[in-house]
Formats: structure tokens, sequence, C-alpha cells
């Protein structure tokens, strides 16, 4: 009883769609008919029978290989907008049988899975890619499966929403360009410090040129950029809102990066990087309105 | 709709579409023609040495032009706006076809739809062309082959894997392919008469004349000439004369028909009732006649009603209109007791005494001798009757030494052995020198030790001759084969199998015979030969008898079971985990009692849990301990002390359920 009533509430959580395959076997099916029908040959009738008898019991079949199947979408790196990150799926086979021929879908994105073995979860890595800063999400995930005989489409949908969040594209002027630029202005570059690895965000300015030939290029790390005050962020609304979040976001990298906190000030609300954390602060400028 | 369209297959995905070509092709080789099963053989060694997958354009076309060649040359000469009509022909044209482009598509090496979808186009063609058991066996194993392939490309498994898969499948589909097959409603057409129907091969036995000579009998095989089927039961031995042809004019060697053709004016069915007088004890039974590639059907003594597109003439021969070159089923209606022979015609009578005084004067001295001795024509033929008996005849398949001029002096006064042809004749001689209106009759003998149930199964062997001697106005059969003394050490065998005469034999070799025909031949009619009729007949006995209803919903009901369990047997995971599977069942068992097991909980856990229930299971505390040490110790442990625990504890906790 208990396989039966697990068996329905299965088959209402999983949508069947007939393929092109299906279309086939209907014409079989009426060919077949009419050649068994016409000259009563019991041969015909017997593939006849097989072919839907087979057809009919595929369902069941199909509809068990997905009902032990989990899916939960684990979340995405960091996602800027015109940027490309990660998402990450976890399939698990909470049944006994291994599951065959899975496709998982989310959005554009297609993976297949061969087989799923009971018991061993199974990670699913989705590239996602969003134009705009804000709350973004794979359009449909789910599961198909054209297993056993491809004549119906099994589907599964995620019962989360794969969501995630879309944060402003970093671009504007580098941190430190940025504060030499204010320290040239006050006198306040100060002294020359070090060497650090180029990672494309500082002035072409402060590159050490001499590292060139080395494997690693370098720039020059000056003492204001070490300086223990923490750098602090406002946003003005004055210019153009994307730009200006766009530019908070580089910065706020670029200081992650360089292991300094910081503060923001948004709309009065202070926020500070050792306490809402980066991916809070950068989560408040992607849904910022 | 998944296939390497446009692109180059895989090989997995063109091995598993060649195999599954190979499999529907086999029933194929045995009816395409030469030309094709050269260019077939030409295109798989093309296949085989072929370097590249690309193929040049020349190479496809001499493809091409080979095999348009070869469908040409299978073809011709039968093909005409006539044969265009015909449908096996029409069959075998599209069947050559489509063997042409599947091997030049296969030959470019993608496969396409068409190419995915061409195994089931030649299962489908296959269909017409046999009918038989072995067909319907092959069938069911080529969709169970088809279904395994097409699980083995779709789950991209081993053939292992998906086998089990394919027979849970399979299993699941059984039951209702056997209810569809009982219950879908049928309606009453013919059964089809296109196609190859399996052995077309002549069988032998009776051609109409009956030749009397110094040959060996060589009718000696055990092929099928007929299978009857009783509506009642089957008759006793002596009620089994399968009557054929009627013989007057003994010509040379041959006796012959009264008319050289074997047309009448009498075109019905329904034997003249004006030709017979009293008849009972009436049987209907059906028959399955094989090849003959003549036009006799049999229907034992006396035929009555015979089948539709036959007509009984007034020597009660039944001829059908068309020759049998195919197996044909036929339902007919014979009076076992019966007189007839009142309204026979002077004409007939008087051919029926005809004597060639040329030859067998000694046969005729004797029958004109008993004939001046005797008083009445019954007294003649029993007095004929006494002389065949008194002169120790032989039963002999080899009655070497025969005149043939006077095959019937040589037979009773020399060589004194002879097979039932010289019986027959001799005595039809003698008859007719006796002033008894006298005629050979030949078709075939039936026996009951051929027989279980109500099915009796008739063989070239059984041919046989009798005589009939027209005595007091009625026709009477005489077989005076029976009057045999002796039987020769190598006709034992026939004649155990018929002749009209008995002797000892392998009744039990005979007997399994027998049986795997009866068996074969209730298959016939039930899977081959199912038709509207027979499901009326079960729909009503179903409704009619309630045991006969009981029996088979026990059937439909083992079948199901059967299927469930199999496909439970075949869905089962494989256990590659000796101790994680032993344990399995100890977490099942414990589930009964209430105590489940938490996702990612332990096994150590879930025991301990049970523990606090039950501190004092000192078997369980074991198992924990032995389950952990075979998991994790560094040396082996033969996990069968963990099992005997397991099934000690479960057999513990059945008692105490008990208790």
């Amino acid at each position: 009883m208990n396989f039966f009533r697990r068996f329905i509430q299965t088959r209402r959580r999983i949508r069947q769609k007939a393929t092109a395959f299906s279309a086939m076997v209907v014409i079989a099916l009426f060919a077949l008919f009419l050649e068994a029908y016409m000259h009563n040959f019991n041969i015909v009738y017997i593939v006849f029978f097989f072919v839907f008898a087979l057809a009919f019991s595929a369902g069941p079949i199909g509809i068990s290989n997905l009902s032990d199947i989990e899916m939960r979408f684990v979340g995405c790196t960091r996602v800027f907008a015109g940027e490309g990150g990660e998402c990450t799926v976890t399939l698990h086979n909470t049944g006994r049988r291994t599951a065959w021929a899975l496709r998982l879908y989310a959005g554009e994105e297609m993976v297949e899975i061969a087989k799923l073995p009971p018991g061993v979860p199974y990670t699913v890595t989705l590239k996602c890619r969003a134009v705009s800063r804000g709350r973004s999400a794979f359009s449909d995930c789910r599961v198909e499966s054209l297993f056993p005989l491809s004549t119906v489409r099994f589907i599964l949908h995620m019962k989360d929403r794969c969501e995630y969040i879309v944060y402003p594209e970093p671009k504007g002027i580098s941190l430190e360009a940025y504060r030499s630029k204010m320290a040239t202005g006050t006198s306040e570059e100060g002294d020359f410090e070090g060497l650090i690895r180029y990672d494309g965000t500082q002035s072409l300015s402060r590159i050490y040129w001499p590292s060139m030939v080395m494997e690693e290029l370098q720039s020059k790390r000056f003492e204001y950029l070490s300086k223990s005050d923490k750098p602090h962020f406002t946003l003005s609304r004055q210019e153009d809102i994307e730009k200006e979040l766009s530019q908070l976001t580089l910065w706020i990298v670029e200081c992650e990066k360089i292991g300094i906190d910081f503060t923001l000030e948004m709309d009065g609300r202070i926020m500070k990087s050792d306490k809402e954390g980066i991916d809070g602060i950068l989560e408040s400028l992607a849904l910022y309105r | 709709m998944e296939y390497s369209n446009h692109s180059h297959s895989t090989d997995r995905e063109s091995r598993l579409l060649d195999l599954a070509l190979a499999t529907v092709s086999i029933p194929l080789l045995f009816i395409i023609k030469l030309p094709m099963l050269i260019y077939i053989a030409i295109w798989a060694l093309f296949l085989f040495l072929k370097k590249s997958d690309e193929l040049s354009a020349i190479a496809i076309f001499s493809l091409f032009t080979l095999g348009s060649l070869a469908i040409f040359i299978s073809l011709f000469g039968e093909f005409n706006f006539a044969g265009l009509s015909r449908l096996r022909l029409y069959t075998e044209l599209v069947l050559y076809i489509l063997i042409l482009a599947i091997t030049l598509q296969r030959a470019v090496g993608k496969i396409n739809f068409y190419l995915v979808i061409s195994p089931f186009l030649l299962l489908s063609l296959t269909l017409f062309f046999y009918d038989s058991l072995t067909m319907m066996a092959y069938v069911v194993t080529e969709v169970f082959i088809l279904i395994w392939i097409i699980l083995t490309h779709r789950m991209k498994s081993d053939w292992y894997e998906s086998l089990g898969i394919s027979v849970r499948l399979f299993a699941f589909s059984i039951p209702w392919v056997v209810l569809l097959f009982i219950f879908f409603p049928r309606i009453s057409f013919e059964h089809a008469s296109y196609g190859f129907r399996g052995d077309g091969t002549a069988r032998v036995g009776h051609d109409g004349s009956m030749s009397v000579d110094d040959r060996t009998l060589t009718i000696l095989s055990d092929k099928i000439v007929m299978e009857v089927w009783f509506e009642k039961s089957t008759p006793p031995s002596s009620s089994l004369y399968f009557r054929g042809s009627v013989l007057y004019e003994k010509r040379g060697r041959k006796w012959l028909p009264y008319n050289r053709y074997i047309y009448s004016s009498s075109r019905s069915r329904f034997a003249n009732p004006s030709l017979y007088g009293k008849i009972g004890s009436v049987s209907v039974y059906r028959v399955s006649l094989y090849p003959t590639h003549k036009r006799w059907l049999y229907l034992l003594d006396l035929p009555i009603e015979g089948p539709r597109d036959s007509y009984i003439n007034p020597d009660f021969e039944t001829i059908n209109r068309n020759l049998i070159s195919e197996p044909v089923f036929y339902e007919a209606t014979s009076a076992l007791k019966y007189e007839y022979g009142e309204a026979t015609s002077p004409k007939r009578l008087q051919k029926a005494l005809r004597l060639d005084r040329r030859f067998d004067r000694r046969t005729i001295q004797t029958g004109e001798k008993i004939a001046s001795q005797s008083h009445s024509a019954k007294e003649k033929a029993d007095r004929i009757w006494r002389f065949f008996s008194d002169m120790n005849l032989t039963y002999s398949l080899k009655p070497e030494g025969v005149d043939i001029d006077n095959s019937s002096d040589s037979f009773l006064f020399d060589i004194k052995k002879g097979y039932c042809v010289h019986f027959a004749s001799a005595f039809t001689i003698m008859a007719r020198a006796a002033g008894i209106p006298a005629r050979v009759v030949t078709g075939y003998k039936g026996d009951r030790k051929n027989s279980i149930d109500r099915y009796l199964v008739v063989r070239e062997r059984d041919a046989h001759a009798w005589c009939e001697l027209y005595i007091d106005g009625k026709w009477l059969r005489y077989d005076p084969t029976a009057t045999a003394s002796h039987i020769e050490s190598g006709s034992v065998e026939v004649i155990d199998r018929g002749d009209g005469v008995s002797g000892d034999g392998a009744g039990e070799e005979i007997f399994s015979g027998v049986y795997l025909l009866y068996l074969k031949y209730k298959l016939e009619r039930w899977l081959l030969h199912y038709s509207h009729v027979r499901q009326v007949y079960l729909l009503e006995k179903l409704r009619k008898d309630p045991l006969f209803a009981l029996y088979f919903l026990t059937a439909i009901a083992l079948i199901f079971s059967l299927s469930v369990s199999i496909a439970m047997r075949f869905g089962r995971p494989r256990c590659k985990n000796r101790p994680v599977c032993l344990i399995e069942r100890l977490i099942k068992r414990m589930e009964r009692e209430g105590i489940y097991r938490e996702r990612g909980e332990s096994v150590h856990s879930l025991i301990g849990r049970y523990l606090s229930r039950y501190p004092d299971d000192e078997n369980l505390k074991e198992i924990d301990r032995i389950y952990h040490e075979i998991l994790y110790a560094d040396r082996d442990i033969d996990p069968s002390s963990l099992k005997r625990r397991i099934e000690s504890f479960i057999s513990h906790m059945k008692k105490r359920d008990r208790g």
C-alpha cells in the first residue's frame, strides 16, 4: 500500500511530456493494428500488444527513476553584472536503485548525468551570467529523463528557486588610483614601501616595469595604502547611481583583495566590512533601489 | 529526439544499431533472394575493409548500382503489372528497397532518424512473411533484444546493467500482453493467406492413383500430413479411414479413378443425401492439412460436410477448388456409421467389375472358383477374406520380385509379400472375378496410438489403401492388409504407425513424440489461430463454467505474480558491500519495531538507540562490534560471523513478536 501511496505522490511531482518517439509509437501501433486486424495475424497482434504494453509499463519505471531524487540549489560564487559566475546544485539519490539518464537543466545550462547511484551526492556546477545587478535566477531548474524508452520526458522540478544575487559590475577608478590622486592632492602619497603582485586593478603608473623580465608582473606598493585608517565610502547619489554602485563595488573588491577594512555609508546607514561582511555589503549594493 | 544527426556516429551507437539490424535481419535471410544476399555480403565486406569514415561519392554510387542491380535480378521475371497486385511480391520489393537504403546510409556512417527506426521497419516487414510458432517465439525474443539495445543506448551503461531494467520492463508488460491477447476484440476476418507459410514442402503418400510394383515403399517419412482435432472424442482406430481417392481401373501397374479428371458435376460441399442411406455416429473435427500440392482434402469415411471451397463427389471424394500449396485449416463432418451405395449408377458398378483377363489369371480364376462355391455376395467376400488369411501373406515394405504385369498373382501365389497396395489391388481383382463390384480407396489410415485427448496426428507413413465391395446394394469397406499373417521385421515400425495391421512397437516413444506434437498443436490453435470464434468460445466458457473461470483467474493471477516477482528480482539493487548489505536486513527488521534510521545516522548510533530500549541484547552489541571491525579493522575479517549473528538476532526478534 505504501508503495502505491508513494508512487501516486511521486507521480504528482513528476510531469510527463510526450516526445517525438511517442508519436512514432502511435504510428507504429496504428500500422500494426491495421495489419493485425485486417488479416487476423496473431504474431502481429502480439507485437502490437507488446509495443502498447512496453510503452505503458515504461511510465511507472520512468517515474520511479526520478522519484527518489532530491535537488538542492547550494548557491553561487560572486556573480557580478556583465561577468559570469558559477552556481552549484547537488543531486542526491535517496532511493535504493540507481537513477539513469538524467539531464539537469537550469536556464540555458544543461548537464548530463548518465547515472546517479544511490546515497552518493552529486554536485553539478552551472555557469551563470547576468547583465544587470539585482536578484536573478535560473529560469527553470529541473531534472529531466528520457529513461527508459525515450517515449516520455519525465520532468522533476526543483522545489527551491535557483536564485542568486548579481552584484554591480566592478567598474571605475581603482582604489589605488583614487587614493593616490587624493594623496597627491594633499602631498601625502608617502614613500614607496615595496612590491606586490600586479593583479590588473592597479594603475599602470604603479607597475614595476623591471619585473617584466620575471615571471610575475609586480606593482609598487606605497606606504599610504597600508595605513591603518579604514577607507570610508559614501553613496552620494549625485551622479548616475549605477555608475556609482559599480565604483563602490570595485573599491570594495579591492579592499578585500588587499585585506583592509572599510565602511560604507548608504542613505545614512553605515556598514562596516568587518561587521556586515563583504558579501552583505555587496548584496546591499546589488539590491539598492 | 536524440541521435547523431548530421554527424558521424559514435562507435557505440553504430555497434548497437548494427546489433539491432542483425537481430531483425536473421529471419529475412531465409526469405531474400540470392542476388540480394550477395549484395549484403559485398556491403558487409566493404564496411569491414573501409579505412576512413568519409566515403567517396564513387563508392556510394557503386554500392547503389550494385544494390539496384541485385534488386532487379532478384525480381526479374516475377515483376509485371499483374505482379503488382500480389502482396508478397510488393512486400518483397519494399523490403529490398529498404535494405538498399539501410546499407547505403550505414555505409555513409551517419546515423539519422530513418536509420534509427529501420530495425523496426524491418521487423514489421518480417511479419508479412512468416506465420509459425517458431517465428512467434523469435519475434518475442526480438522485441526483448530491441528493448535491451534501446536501454543500453539510453542508459549509456554496460549490458548487464541494462539487462536488469530490460527484464523488469519486459516482465511488467507480459501480463498486459496476455490480457490484451485474450480480450482484445477480434473480428471474424479470415486468417491471412499471404506470405511464406513456413514449411511448403509437398507431403506425399497420396496422389490420386496407385502404383502396384515391386519397388520398396519409400513413404517412410514422419512428416505430418494432417493434424485432426475432434469435437467430441477420437473415434476408434477402426474408424480412422481418411478417404482420399477412389480407383476403379487398373491400367498396367496403375490403378486410376473413374474419371481421369477429378472435376465433378457436383459442386456442393455437402454429400448428396440421395447417395447415402442411414448414417450415425456423426463426428465433427478440425483438420490442419499441410501442403500436398494436390486438391484432395481428407475426410473420415463417410464425408457428409466438407469445408468451404470444396465439394464432395459421388464417390465421396472431397476435392478442394485450389491446389493445397500451403497449410489449410478446415472443419468437416463425417458419419462413422453409414450405409451407402444404393444410388450408385450402373455405369459406375459396371466399371467396378471390369477385369483385364490378360493379366493376373490365377487371381481371377481363384475369384471365379470362390464365386462358384458361394451363394451370396457376402459369402463370396468372406471366402475371399479367408483365402487371403490362409495364404500366409507377409506384410513387407520390400516385396522384391513382384511381376509387374501380374502383380496380384505374383503377390498372392509366388512371393507372398507386399504392402497395403498389393493387398488392396489383389483383393479387388479377386472380388471382381467373383462378381462383386469392387474398387480401391486410397487415403490415410489414422491410429489412436498417434492420438492424445481429442488430437490425432496423421503422417506420410500412414498413407494407406483399402477396398470397397458392393454387397447387397451397399459399399462395404474391406481392409485386406489386416489379413497379413506375418510382418517383416523391417516393416514393424511402419505398421505400428498405421497401415491397418497391428504390430509391436515402441509405444512410449510414439507417445512422447505425439505429446510434443499435441502441445505444438494446442499452442498453434490458441496462439497462432486464436480468433473471434475462439474468443467468443472462451468468454462463453468463462461465463458458464465457474470452475473454468476459477482456473482461468488463477492462471492470470499466477502470470501477474510471476511477472512482478521477476521484475522485483531484477529490480533489486546489486549488493556490492557485503557487510553493509547484511546490516541492511537488520535495519529493515528494526523498522518493523518502529525504530527508523534517521538521515545521516550511523549504524552504531541506531544500534545504541535500540539498545536503550532493550539493554540486555548482547547479540546486538556483538553485531555492532563485528560490523565495525569488518569495516575498519586493518585485517580481513570473514563476514559470515556477522551474517550468523544477524540471522540469530532476527529469528530472536521474530520469536519475541510471536511470544
